[in-house]
Formats: structure tokens, sequence, C-alpha cells
């Protein structure tokens, strides 16, 4: 991962990644895995050269009370957030709120409140906001990174869940579980726009890199919608099958291939984007209960959180096969990459 | 605790019938479609069943919570099937009727119900075979529904486990519940491969180790009421594989408002003529797929309809705590929500000709809330 040579090697990683296609940014750097922990109340980090945890940051002292969930992490990369918020999600308390990470001390940086129940995040392109679902309140919130200072709420279906802002910034896709839904929001006009109806129990929403598509994993529907983010109509749904529990989606650095962790069959579902068709199932050394999924920043290697084994499943995405497991804490929800200047 | 006892009482009421182990996966099938008054019928005999155990487990003088789920058997719970049997042996329904009614009020005056919840438990199981046609309650997709509705619906094993934060008695009656799903587990379980019974296996252990007796928890600090939800939802998964049959009623939202709005339009004849408690059965039926599968739903996409419809149930069914938590949560309408089943709703129109209009009038109303997600 680490590339010595200074600017002379970083200059032919540019070149190197335009011929690929790869965003240059992602060859200058390093990156870390980070895994929220549900059920220990904290967050590995892992170091992908090594594949080990690096460490172990508590988010509170009150596991089994205090949970992360959601994960993001800022355009740039420096900097992770996480949602967090208690086990009773009737009752708004000081410990729903959304912590920033510094990726390159793996201290925290802010926090501050998001009521209701957060449970996932997205940063804007700018940097400058973080969109919530309130699970509890069927809201969704948008914050000012700087302050913490909430710039609107909205609402959406019941049982707020999954939470994507485009890559222009112009729209906030929340989706609902209990009304099977997903709410477009005009971050501009700072309006709801519409809802649509997804697959049975939506968990999360993604857009595609170009910002033409959004797509929407139904866990009971075993389904990924795809969604059009010209007129927000769902225009294709890709089947994975109904033990497939999908949950998470990482999109290739490409746009080509999308990872869908899918928690009922411990598998990952590879699908490619121009026929909207599963392409590969990856199951053999997989964890239990894959919820969580990210992708390093060159596409080489995908992260799964798997809830139930504990552990983190490192996928070569050449070869479309598992290639280690790491424990992290118990619970494992989801999984983010940071990204830091590499130290060549 | 009467341990002893338990072991006795499930005998009296085995879950279900006894299965012929080799039926075959029933691939395409969908319960909640094709049985779909059937399996409220055997939610309602399975639940009666565990809150037996319950009246036969804990020794008098009772928690409020806890009367008020016995009071349920005699109730809303009797309700989901006491037309059929009343229609069909309807001296077995007075027996049954009565025993729980006994039961119920010696749990009410603090006396030991054991006896009047054996008499009742040995009358359920005969009122299962009346009920439910051999050849549907010996299906395994069948027994697979019920299974799954014993662990996700209201009065469950997941919901029971989240709703003891607040409710410490909702506790003992997921553990109870429980102890069906593993009997239902036990008559289904040949037909699944070693893979899914492993799976099956290790999800059955997670819950058990979330509910390892019957007594409700001293303290719910540190609980995390969703931890029995994933292990249930798994079970559901591997139990839809291993029949082969579609058990989550939601994945087409129209369809299943143009059944339910078929369902209760064939209901409405009863009503024409006055056997409500037949209507009844099909009612329930439908209010519950309706508030489980698409209320929330109606209430984003088509929010005049689902209120309209929200407005009829009440008036054709008196849906009781086991049947509208739901509503109650989402802040809908609870004007039935104290209510236990009684023989006459309060909000039940007078006459048979205003229950066939109420019913046509819901019917048309769930086709409405159809068209409206897609169909």
């Amino acid at each position: 991962m680490r590339s010595p040579g200074g600017m002379k090697t970083a200059l032919a990683g540019v070149a190197v990644a335009a011929l690929l296609g790869i965003p240059a940014q992602a060859q200058n750097e390093d990156y870390r895995v980070y895994v929220s922990n549900e059920y220990n109340a904290d967050v590995s980090v892992i170091d992908p050269a090594t594949n080990t945890v690096m460490a172990t940051l508590p988010i509170s002292g009150r596991p089994g009370e205090v949970r992360p969930r959601g994960v993001a992490v800022s355009p740039d990369g420096r900097t992770v957030y996480i949602s967090v918020s208690d086990f009773n999600p009737q009752v708004e308390t000081p410990e729903d709120k959304i912590v920033a990470i510094d990726v390159e001390t793996n201290e925290i940086l802010s926090e501050f409140r998001a009521g209701g129940n957060p449970e996932r995040l997205a940063v804007s392109p700018d940097g400058e906001e973080v969109w919530a679902s309130l699970e509890a309140l069927a809201q969704g919130a948008g914050y000012k990174v700087e302050d913490g200072s909430e710039i609107a709420r909205f609402p959406v279906g019941v049982e707020a869940e999954g939470v994507a802002v485009s890559p222009d910034g112009r729209w906030v896709y929340v989706t609902a579980e209990a009304t099977h839904s997903v709410t477009v929001i005009d971050a501009e006009n700072l309006s709801v726009v519409t809802h649509r109806l997804v697959g049975n129990r939506p968990r999360v929403v993604e857009f595609s890199n170009d910002g033409t598509r959004a797509y929407v994993t139904a866990e009971i529907g075993g389904t990924v919608s795809v969604i059009d983010t010209q007129d927000h109509t769902v225009i294709d749904t890709i089947n994975l099958g109904l033990d497939s529990r999908p949950v998470e989606i990482a999109v290739a650095p490409e746009g080509d291939r999308l990872y869908v962790a899918g928690g009922g069959t411990s598998a990952v579902y590879v699908i490619d984007t121009e026929e909207n068709e599963v392409i590969a199932t990856i199951r053999e050394q997989m964890g239990r209960r894959p919820w969580g999924i990210a992708i390093s920043p060159d596409g080489s290697r995908v992260y799964t959180a798997n809830g139930l084994s504990d552990s983190v499943s490192v996928i070569d995405t050449e070869t479309l096969s598992v290639i280690d497991n790491i424990a992290v804490g118990r619970g494992a929800h989801s999984a983010i990459v940071g990204r830091i200047p590499n130290e060549g | 605790m009467k341990a002893d006892r338990i072991s006795r009482l499930a005998l009296l009421s085995p879950a279900l019938a006894s299965l012929a182990t080799a039926a075959p996966a029933q691939d395409g099938s969908a319960p909640f479609l094709d049985w779909t008054v059937e399996e409220s019928r055997a939610f309602g005999l399975e639940m009666i069943a565990s809150r037996l155990t319950l009246a036969d487990h804990f020794a008098p003088p009772f928690d409020e919570e806890l009367v008020e789920q016995l009071e349920a058997a005699a109730g809303p719970l009797l309700a989901r099937f006491g037309g059929t049997l009343a229609e069909r042996d309807a001296q077995l329904a007075e027996e049954l009727a009565a025993a729980l009614a006994e039961m119920a009020e010696a749990a009410e005056e603090g006396e030991d119900p054991s006896a009047a919840a054996a008499e009742a438990a040995s009358l359920l199981a005969r009122a299962r075979e009346v009920v439910l046609d051999q050849e549907v309650r010996e299906a395994p997709a069948f027994k697979a529904a019920v299974l799954v509705d014993l662990l996700l619906a209201e009065g469950g094993v997941a919901e029971g486990y989240e709703e003891a934060v607040e409710e410490v008695w909702e506790y003992p009656s997921g553990w109870t519940t429980l102890q069906r799903v593993d009997l239902l587990w036990a008559e289904i379980q040949s037909l699944a491969t070693e893979e899914h019974r492993g799976d099956a296996e290790e999800m059955l252990a997670a819950l058990h180790a979330l509910y390892p007796d019957a007594g409700p928890p001293g303290s719910v600090v540190g609980w995390n009421p969703e931890e029995a939800e994933a292990p249930a939802q798994r079970l559901a998964g591997i139990v839809e594989s291993v029949v082969g049959a579609d058990l989550f009623p939601g994945r087409d939202f129209a369809r299943l408002a143009a059944h339910l709005a078929e369902t209760t339009g064939a209901s409405c004849a009863a009503y024409e003529v006055g056997d409500d408690a037949i209507g009844v059965e099909a009612i329930i039926a439908v209010h519950d797929l309706y508030e489980g599968e698409l209320a929330a739903t109606a209430g984003l996409f088509a929010p005049e309809a689902h209120a309209e419809a929200q407005e009829l149930f009440p008036t054709l069914a008196e849906l009781g705590e086991d049947d509208d938590d739901e509503g109650e949560e989402e802040g809908e309408d609870d004007e039935a929500e104290d209510g236990e089943q009684t023989e006459e709703s309060d909000t039940a129109p007078a006459d048979p000709s205003a229950h066939a209009a109420a019913c046509a009038a819901l019917s048309e109303t769930l086709s409405d809330i159809g068209s409206a997600l897609g169909g």
C-alpha cells in the first residue's frame, strides 16, 4: 500500500491511475478501515497493510447501552463520522450524537447532538454538512460540520434508516424501513421533493459516482432498487434472492461494480452496474452476517463488517475471494475507509 | 415455577399436528395468500396455548400485565377462530370459551388458574383439529408461516423481548412463544439441509440465550431491546428457505393490498346474514396483515385512504391489544386499544346491513390503497 520514492513515484502513480481510470488522489494516500462495533461501543481501526487492528477507539464507557452504528467519511477522507445512540429509540437522550474522528491521529475531533436515534450518516460533497437518518423521529436532518448546528429536518418514512447525498450535493435520499420508502430531499432548496416506494425494508442507499443512479438495498425484499436520479423513479430492481438480506453497498471507484453485503446468506453479491446483474457471489471464507461494507480507494480490496462473527472479511476484488478475516469488536455493524497522506 | 406442568401442558396442546416428516417443500406457495384466515386462526390457537402455559407457570397473585395477557386468551385471541369453532362444534366452542373465561377470572381474582388452564389446553387441542383442516395444518409451509408469526408478530419472540423494556411481562410471553417455535421447528426441521439446520439451531440457541427462563427480568438496565430481532429475522429467513415458501407478505405491496381487499370482500357475506363471528375472523386476519405490512406505507403514500381504513376496521371487529399495537406506536387511531374482544363492539353498527356496508367500504378502500401502491 505504501509507495516509497517520493514525488517521482507519486507522479508515476498519477499516470498509472489515469490509465486505469482511478482517481489520482487514491494513489497518493494510505488508508485505514473504520468499523463500528455496535455492542462494544467502540470503533476498530484496521491497518490494511497488515490486516490487523491498529487501534480501538472507545465511543462510550457504557457498552451494551450506547451503540455506534452508521459511519461516513468526509470527501477528503480525513474525517470519519460515527452516529451514536442508545438502545431506547423512543427517548431522545444526550447519547444521540455524531462523533467526528481524525483519521490521521485517530482522535475524536468533535461531537454534536443529533436527536432522535441517528442511525446512518452521509457527508455532503463539500464536506461542510453531515446528514443523518433519525430513526425514532422518522426524519432526515442536516447538520453543519463546523459547529454542529442543525440546517433542517424533514419528515421521511417511518423508521428512517439509510441516507446518502448525491455527488453534486443537490439531493439527499433517506430510506425508511417501515414504509419501504425513499424520501428525496432537495438540499439546495431545503424541501421534500417526493417519496418513492422501493423493496421491503430498505436499508442503505448509495449514489453512483456520476450521480445518475441511486441504489437501495431491501433487506426483506432481497433486492437492490435502481433509481434514476433525474426524475427519482425506480427503473430497475436487481433480485439477490429472498434469503440474501442485503444491507450496505460499496460502489467501486470505477463505478462498474457494486458490492452488496448479504447478511442473510453471509455473502457478498457483486453487481455489474451496466447490466444491473449479479455477476458473482462471494461466500467461501466469509464471516457471518456481513452488514457493513467498504472498498479501498483503489478498488482492490473490499472489507465487510460481520455482525455475527465479530470480524471483518477482506476480499480481493480481482479474484473475488476472501483473503483474510480480522477479529474486531462485538456486533461489527458498518465499515468505512478513511484516507491519510502516504508516508513515502 | 412449575416446570413439570409445562411439559404436561405442552403435551396437551402440541404445536399443531404431528408432521409427515418427508413432505416436500412447497415452492412458490405463499401461506399468507393461500391460507390468510387459517393462518390467523392458527396464530390465535398458538398464542392461547402460550398464555395457558403462563397461567400454569406462575403462581398467584398475578401482576396486572400478566392478568391482561391471560384475559386476552378468552377475548381477542379466541375471536380469531371462535366463529368457525362454534359453527363446526358448538359444544366444544362453549366449553373452551368457558374454560378460558374461568382461567382468566381465577387469575384476576388471585386464585390458582392452573386447573382451568389445563382443561382449556385439552379443549384447545381438540379445537385445533376442528378449525384447521388437516391438509392445511399439516402443510410444512403453513407450519412455517405460523412459526414466523410467532417469531416476529406482536406478542412473539422478538417483540416480546423488545417490549419488555417497558412492560416486563412481555418477556414471559416471548419466552413461552419461543417454546412454541421450538415445537414447530421440530416438525419441519427434517426438510432442512444440514447447513440450514445448523444455522437454524444456532439462531434458536441465540434466542434461548436471551430467554434463559420465563421469569420477567429484574432490571432492564443495559438491555438491548432489539437483540432478539436479528436472530429471529435470520431464523425466519432460514425457515423460508427450508419450506420453499414466501413467508414475508410485504414483498409485493400492491398484490397484498389487492388480496386483502378481496378477502375483506368475501367476508362481507357473513356480515350480511348477521354471522359476525365468521366475518370478524377474516377482518382480524386482514387487519394483522394491513397493520404489519401496509399501514405505515399507506400512511405515507395514500394517507386519506389509510385514515379511512383505520376508521373502518374497528367498526367490523374489536381489535384488542394483540392486534393493534403498531397503530398505537405510530400515533394512529387507538380507539380499540384497551378493549378485549366483546360480543358487540361499542363502535360496531347496530344492524347487519350497516356491518355489510362498512365491510364493502373497507374492501374498496383497501383496493384504492393497492392502486396507490402500484397495483
